[in-house]
């Protein structure tokens, strides 16, 4: 199956999000300023960013209580792995010369 | 979407330095807690052996099976959190409390210690070590750990022998918690 670029995964930041999701394990989930000192953003950014990646089904956020402190955690879901695993094998098949559906 | 290769290479290699840097810094936030409990351990241990050389072994007991299940708690709970895999989680820290207390009472058949600064020294030691070498892997701050544990350990056994646990408890459990807190600042 030839690979296909992903034009919404593919912006830096939001790339940076998938792939630090990526690195945890299946369903763990990762509290916004963990992420955000991962990924290196504002709170405005990552925020505008990972609503995009929610909107598109790639990662799943949930709010809730720590004790009594509000607390944002993000999780990537098995559509998010998926698209990833795809960008990421046409990034590989660019380098391997395979022709691409871009190309 | 054309994509050159020197990008696709250059986005690749940022895929793996975050994916690396999260696994990293994932490591730190599961290990604090561990390291804040045994530091604790250690400075109630050791310092029991100071004060109380009669009851050290008791102590000493009692302390790592609260440890070891204070460790299965608190890797339970971190799991149950995010991922659903509880028992598992918790249970793979028990089982590495057990293997290093194991290797540690094997030594002590093996090599026989003379006195009881070389008990308190070894197991120190051993540790230092394993955080040294997880630091070499997985994030610099666990090797720092272990140098400074490793370098206070053998400091205190050959300058400080007299209050060697005293040491221990205070520098040795005091480096366990500190570090803890430098790995949640993370």
């Amino acid at each position: 199956m030839q690979a296909e670029a992903n034009e919404l995964i593919h912006q830096p930041l939001r790339l940076k999000i998938m792939a630090a999701l990526n690195g945890l394990m299946a369903r763990d989930a990762v509290e916004f300023t963990r992420l955000k000192s991962v990924v290196g953003a504002t709170d405005g950014n990552l925020g505008a960013h990972l609503a995009t990646l929610e909107q598109a089904g790639y990662v799943k956020i949930e709010k809730d209580f720590n004790g009594k402190k509000p607390r944002t955690r993000v999780a990537m879901t098995s559509l998010g792995r998926k698209a990833l695993a795809q960008h990421v094998a046409y990034l590989r098949d660019i380098l391997e010369g395979v022709p691409t559906s871009a190309s | 979407m054309p994509i050159s290769t020197q990008e696709a290479a250059d986005t690749l290699q940022e895929i793996a330095r975050t994916q690396r840097r999260a696994s990293i810094l994932r490591g730190y936030e599961r290990g604090a807690p561990h390291l804040i409990l045994w530091g604790i351990i250690w400075a109630l241990g050791y310092g029991t052996c100071d004060l109380a050389p009669a009851l050290a072994n008791p102590a000493w007991l009692l302390l790592d099976v609260a440890g070891m299940t204070g460790s299965f708690l608190i890797g339970r709970a971190a799991a149950a959190g995010k991922t659903g895999a509880t028992t598992a989680y918790g249970a793979r820290f028990a089982a590495l409390g057990f293997t290093a207390l194991a290797f540690v009472i094997a030594t002590y058949y093996i090599l026989q210690p003379h006195d009881s600064a070389q008990f308190g020294a070894f197991p120190a030691l051993f540790i230092a070590l394993i955080y040294t070498v997880i630091g070499i892997w997985r994030g610099s701050r666990w090797a720092v750990a272990g140098i400074v544990l490793g370098v206070c350990t053998v400091g205190g056994y050959a300058f400080l022998r007299e209050h060697f646990m005293l040491w221990m408890a205070v520098v040795g459990g005091g480096t366990l918690i500190l570090t803890g807190l430098w790995l949640r600042r993370a």
